[in-house]
């Protein structure tokens, strides 16, 4: 039996979550998949328009999404991105966050579409 | 038992959604607290699960509204995140929300949490 390891996610919570039903599973999975990059989008429309507290509200509302997939690296830059825009704090280094959180989210999204 | 979730992001709310059908509860989903007020006002839930980082009012806004100007003691629960918002937490549970959780917490946590409110407000 081949047990197929990942570098980008840890999918213990959504397993937990879904109770361990395939179809379940399955629905989250395709959830992630599309909700995740157009969030990243909506992040670099924020940006370029330096509309920070709407920059806020999406990485908000992605701290639970990346909590699903269980990587700490995108979780913990999401959280430092979601403190400097709500406060308005380190604008400069706001492009590089989203930067950093757009290279992580390719590769999580790149194994999630591998589990499906 | 008629759930109503309310800005928790379609990918929590799709997960509770499932997990709380499958302990015989209704689910009814809104994404802003607008929203939830019209369905509130319509009857159509017997308790409220909200984060405390809304669209539309504002928290203690929207729970003022809901235990004032509704005059319902309906049963509210928050869903905050570790590191969250402490002091809207607070806030809230001052206007007068029942009780809080912190995501990521286990579904049977939520389920019971829900249970237990609506059994202490029927037998009220």
């Amino acid at each position: 039996m081949s047990v197929t390891t990942y570098n980008y996610i840890q999918l213990d919570y959504l397993e937990t979550m879904t109770d361990g039903d395939a179809d379940m599973m399955q629905t989250m999975l395709e959830m992630l998949i599309t909700e995740i990059p157009e969030e990243i989008e909506k992040m670099k429309v924020c940006v370029a328009a330096k509309d920070w507290q709407e920059l806020f509200q999406v990485s908000h509302k992605m701290k639970t999404t990346f909590s699903f997939v269980g990587n700490e690296a995108i979780i913990n830059t999401n959280k430092t991105l979601e403190h400097c825009s709500r406060h308005e704090e380190s604008l400069d280094e706001i492009p590089g966050l989203v930067e950093q959180i757009e290279e992580l989210a390719i590769k999580i999204v790149e194994e999630l579409q591998q589990v499906q | 038992m008629r759930v109503l979730l309310c800005g928790l992001g379609s990918i929590l709310t799709n997960a509770m959604d499932y997990r709380l059908r499958k302990h015989g509860c209704k689910v009814v989903r809104v994404s802003d607290s607008t929203e939830a007020l019209s369905r509130i006002h319509a009857g159509l839930a017997d308790i409220l699960v909200t984060s405390v980082n809304l669209q539309g009012y504002q928290l203690c806004t929207f729970i003022g509204l809901i235990r004032e100007d509704m005059h319902s003691m309906m049963p509210i629960i928050l869903v905050t995140e570790p590191e969250g918002d402490i002091e809207a937490v607070l806030e809230g549970m001052e206007a007068g929300a029942d009780d809080f959780v912190t995501f990521p917490f286990k579904p049977i946590e939520l389920v019971m949490r829900i249970k237990l409110l609506l059994h202490r407000y029927v037998n009220h």
